[in-house]
């Protein structure tokens, strides 16, 4: 068994309030952060907006700036951890090894550079090409991901293309150099439905064939269905479900994915009202009040008052090795990609999959 | 490149609308308000000089008429004779432009050199004492008076140190068929503290716009991406910053440059800088009126003038206002 | 906002403490310069020729002490000094006043009427704050003369603009308020819903800006006396009486024009700092 290419290990991560009355307090926005991702392999990391994932894939990058810091834990990189790298280190590996796409299309691309430019700084920090060479490389890129004419594309300023041709070029731009790991951040999420498809199959396929792991961070179960190998769901700050992707949407354990894969509209009763999760995502706690009962509680309709005392605790161990031999889109994983759930009363199924129970 | 052509017509037809307000402006001022022979003609002029000139300015014609002979008189460069000098007013103030430009072109320089750096280091650093320290300088920049700040250089640097001489213009050489005083080392001497001098308000203005752009621009998510493709802070800072501050920057030092010219009638004064600004201060102390009148014509032209350049330059230089053949075309059909 | 909470807002800052407890001292020392200066600096009968140029410390003929020197005339700095500050601030806040008054009625009048009248009014004020301050100044001098009452003008003329655009800006965004709509509905007359309702919506973000006109009319008539277009020489304000010390500079007689100069500076920081906290404090984009 291959040692996972990314491995992040109880990671902590608070966003320092400053309060005029209070004094400054630590807000705990990444608690226990624990999951990995073999090479080539495709990860979606969903959950509401506001319970952590860009700042995942911002930790990873080494990207957080103040007030926001990691306190604790671990982010292997290829055995390597990347939380004990100095800036220059990490500045070699962003971009080259692991490379990041981000939401907004239209603020992602500067205004004032043309595509050329902005793509062939891109190769040039990490390899010493000549500017011929970068050049046809990037119209490469740029082909790769469906844009037609690239060479005139190459020469245009950010503004001259639409959102969907910009988030396809800011793609290229993080695949350049063929990285072993892309994070992409909600690329598609201001970007109409087609749009969107065609991006996440031309992302899904450049990614299969240049052997890039992936990790999708989106609000869109569907989309990340289609798209991904594993999932990990988050709330409120952490991975509350983790899995193959068959097996958390078929037989979701943690009441939160429940209600999240029932809110999704797609194969809804047309007329029925779409259930929802009654309430919000809740904001950090400060660091003092983080880990006082599960943070889902309130809002679960499952929740005892064990729930409202004690914290579930992260979990270590697989919960149902037949998911393995259940599941055949599942039939390479290793260990670490069981099903496994933060919950003191995680759903459970019948042998026909069907009905759920509640264990006691 | 016909877009560009009907942009420049349009906005060369815009300074044109506004330097005929502008004289209509003068002129109602000179002739309709004041009285023009009593501000044109010499106080010592004999009564056939007087008859002479109120022929010559068509005062007994039409109002309308008196505006166009006016009109016409003004863009020959006839705006009288000085009553000081005997010379022609317009030649008078022509003569000096070259000193009140090298003083105000250094200064600009000045500010730019200063500034841009001064700024971005405060803006990289705008919890750090040294960001805090260039932020309070910069607002005492904006809020002492020109002269005040003159006359502290005199103090310091002449009287004090006595490493600057205080007043005048040194020796000048001809370039490029201009008089200037950067030819030599002891114009050089000269020309420091007041441009120095002229310089500060636009130093405090440039670090305020950089400092404040930098910050902005540091949020956004271009300098995001830029650091997640791995670029050295050089570049990200010398390029994707810097390229973005440019604009706002070369418009307001542009727009600025009228106002560093009108300043530089206080600094002129202070340290005897033999400009146009001086001129117009003595003109004023003893009533030179068609100095003055010409003074106002010439610094209205230039004030439209540098609108108009500073127009085109923004054109010219940002990607999103140049019109463009290319439309944005829709991808991956 | 009320009073207090302006007072805690300020405490929050020692910088603006700084400030406003400095314009408080220069404020009194302003007002209290005739008991408190040590001679009445344009009594002639008082001034003797030759303890003219008197450094910083050295007693006069009659035996008083020069705490800053004296001048050409033999005339006591500090008194000369105490009485110009009372003349720039007099003037300053003068014509900031009438500046205000004018501004407030044709930047609402704008608002109010919209169409041509606020196009005219605008289009003005929009060619004027085109060119600096300085300038309009100059040629208003040049062209009406000197004195106090048209230096008075020059400042209003230059400063009138910069209010007429604030009051226009905040007017209109208050006329579509409801409670203007509210006002309307109740058929209350016009100038009364002006008055009672659009007018105290409009004074928070003026006095931030006056305050800072305060400061930049001061520096504008000090300039001026300078360039020997201000004031005339039987009221010196501090802008003259630094003009009157520049050609001693050179000689190193340095006082006559450096104290004046201090405590110029120290009136427009002072001044300047606390228009940067209560632009803060009123500022509802700020907060």
């Amino acid at each position: 068994m291959n040692a996972p290419l990314l491995q992040v290990e109880q990671l902590d991560c608070v966003v320092r309030q400053a309060g005029v009355l209070t004094g400054d307090a630590d807000l705990a926005v990444l608690q226990q952060l624990d999951f990995s991702l073999q090479r080539g392999r495709i990860l979606g990391l969903v959950g509401e907006s506001g319970c952590g994932k860009s700042m995942t894939g911002n930790a990873i990058l080494g990207l957080l700036e103040p007030p926001a810091r990691i306190v604790r834990g671990r982010i292997l990189f290829d055995g390597v951890d990347l939380l004990q790298q100095d800036e220059a280190a990490l500045r070699g590996l962003r971009g080259d090894r692991i490379a990041m796409v981000f939401q907004d299309p239209m603020m992602t691309l500067n205004p004032v550079l043309r595509i050329d430019t902005q793509m062939i700084e891109a190769i040039q920090a990490h390899h010493p090409l000549p500017r011929k060479q970068a050049l046809a490389r990037a119209a490469t890129a740029l082909a790769q991901l469906g844009l037609h004419d690239p060479q005139q594309r190459l020469r245009e300023y950010p503004h001259q293309l639409s959102g969907g041709m910009r988030q396809r070029v800011a793609i290229a731009i993080a695949l350049l150099n063929q990285p072993a790991l892309l994070i992409a951040d909600e690329p598609t999420t201001a970007l109409d439905v087609t749009t969107q498809r065609q991006i996440v199959q031309q992302v899904q396929a450049l990614c299969r064939e240049q052997g890039s792991a992936l990790i999708w961070i989106s609000h869109d179960l569907a989309l990340v269905s289609s798209l991904a190998d594993e999932i990990c769901v988050m709330y409120a700050g952490r991975i509350v479900e983790r899995g193959p992707v068959q097996a958390v949407l078929q037989q979701p354990r943690h009441p939160y994915t429940r209600g999240l894969i029932d809110a999704a509209p797609a194969g809804h009763v047309p007329g029925q009202p779409l259930p929802q999760i009654p309430g919000n995502v809740p904001l950090p706690p400060p660091l003092s009040q983080a880990g006082r009962g599960c943070a889902f509680a309130p809002r679960c309709g499952y929740a005892s008052a064990r729930c409202g005392e004690t914290e579930p605790a992260p979990p270590e161990q697989a919960v149902s090795a037949t998911h393995r031999a259940t599941h055949p889109a599942t039939h390479h994983a290793t260990h670490r990609a069981t099903q496994r759930v933060r919950c003191h009363h995680p759903l459970v199924y019948s042998a026909d999959g069907a009905t759920e129970a509640i264990t006691p | 490149m016909l877009g560009m052509l009907v942009l420049i017509a349009r906005r060369l037809g815009q300074s044109a609308l506004v330097l005929l307000v502008m004289s209509l402006l003068v002129f109602v001022g000179v002739f309709a308000i004041g009285d023009p022979l009593a501000i044109l003609v010499s106080p010592d002029a004999t009564p056939e000089e007087i008859a002479r000139s109120a022929r010559e300015l068509g005062l007994q014609q039409p109002l309308w008429q008196q505006y166009l002979l006016f009109l016409q008189q003004a863009l020959q460069g006839n705006l009288g004779r000085s009553f000081a000098h005997g010379e022609p007013a317009m030649a008078l103030i022509l003569e000096r432009l070259p000193a009140t430009l090298e003083l105000a072109i250094s200064a600009t320089v000045i500010a730019i050199v200063l500034g841009i750096p001064l700024g971005l280091w405060a803006g990289l650093r705008p919890r750090s004492l040294s960001g805090q320290s260039i932020m309070a300088g910069s607002i005492l920049g904006f809020s002492l008076p020109t002269f005040w700040v003159g006359l502290m250089l005199i103090m310091l640097f002449s009287v004090w140190l006595g490493w600057l001489p205080a007043s005048g213009r040194g020796p000048v050489q001809s370039v490029l068929g201009l008089p200037l005083s950067l030819g030599s080392s002891e114009g050089w001497r000269h020309l420091l503290l007041p441009a120095l001098n002229l310089a500060l308000f636009k130093l405090a203005l440039i670090i305020r716009l950089v400092r404040a752009g930098c910050i902005e621009a540091l949020r956004q998510d271009y300098v995001r991406f830029a650091r997640a493709k791995g670029l050295h802070p050089r570049r990200i800072i010398g390029v994707h910053v810097l390229k973005n501050l440019l604009l706002p920057l070369i418009t307001v030092i542009g727009l600025e440059f009228g106002s560093v010219i009108a300043f530089s009638i206080v600094t002129e004064t202070i340290f005897a800088w033999p400009g146009m600004g001086k001129l117009l201060i003595d003109s004023i102390n003893v009533l030179d009126r068609p100095v003055i009148v010409a003074y106002l014509c010439i610094i209205v032209l230039l004030f439209t003038l540098i609108n108009l350049l500073v127009d085109l330059l923004y054109v010219l230089l940002d990607p999103r206002l140049r019109p463009s053949t290319a439309t944005p075309q829709r991808a991956g059909t | 906002m009320s009073a207090r909470e302006l007072l805690r807002g300020f405490q929050r800052s020692h910088l603006a403490m700084a400030g406003l407890s400095l314009l408080a001292l220069l404020l009194l020392l302003a007002l209290a310069a005739g008991v408190i200066a040590p001679q009445n600096p344009y009594d002639l009968a008082q001034l003797d020729i030759t303890d003219g140029r008197l450094p910083p410390g050295e007693r006069l003929g009659s035996g008083a002490l020069a705490l800053l020197g004296t001048d050409d005339q033999g005339r006591d700095m500090l008194s000369a000094i105490l009485y110009g500050l009372r003349i720039s601030l007099l003037i300053g806040t003068g014509s900031t006043l009438l500046a205000l008054a004018i501004g407030l009625t044709l930047g609402i009048t704008a608002a109010w009427h919209g169409g041509w009248i606020d196009a005219l009014i605008m289009r003005v004020a929009d060619i004027q704050l085109s060119f600096p301050a300085i300038l309009i100044a100059l040629v208003l001098l040049a062209v009406f003369g000197q004195g106090s009452d048209k230096i008075l003008l020059a400042l209003v003329a230059v400063q009138w603009a910069y209010y007429a655009r604030t009051v226009r800006a905040t007017a209109l965004v208050e006329r579509g308020r409801e409670y203007i709509e509210a006002a309307r509905c109740l058929a209350l007359p016009g100038w009364r819903i002006l008055l009672w309702h659009l007018l105290p919506n409009c004074l928070p973000p003026l006095i931030v800006v006056a305050t800072v006109q305060v400061a930049s009319a001061i520096a504008l008539e000090a300039t001026l006396s300078f360039l020997g277009l201000g004031l005339p020489i039987t009221e010196p304000s501090l802008g003259l009486l630094i003009a009157n010390g520049f050609s001693y500079l050179l000689s190193g007689k340095y006082w006559i024009s450096l104290f004046p100069g201090l405590a110029l500076l120290l009136l427009i920081v002072s001044l300047n700092l606390v228009g940067d906290r209560l632009r803060d404090l009123l500022d509802p984009r700020l907060q």
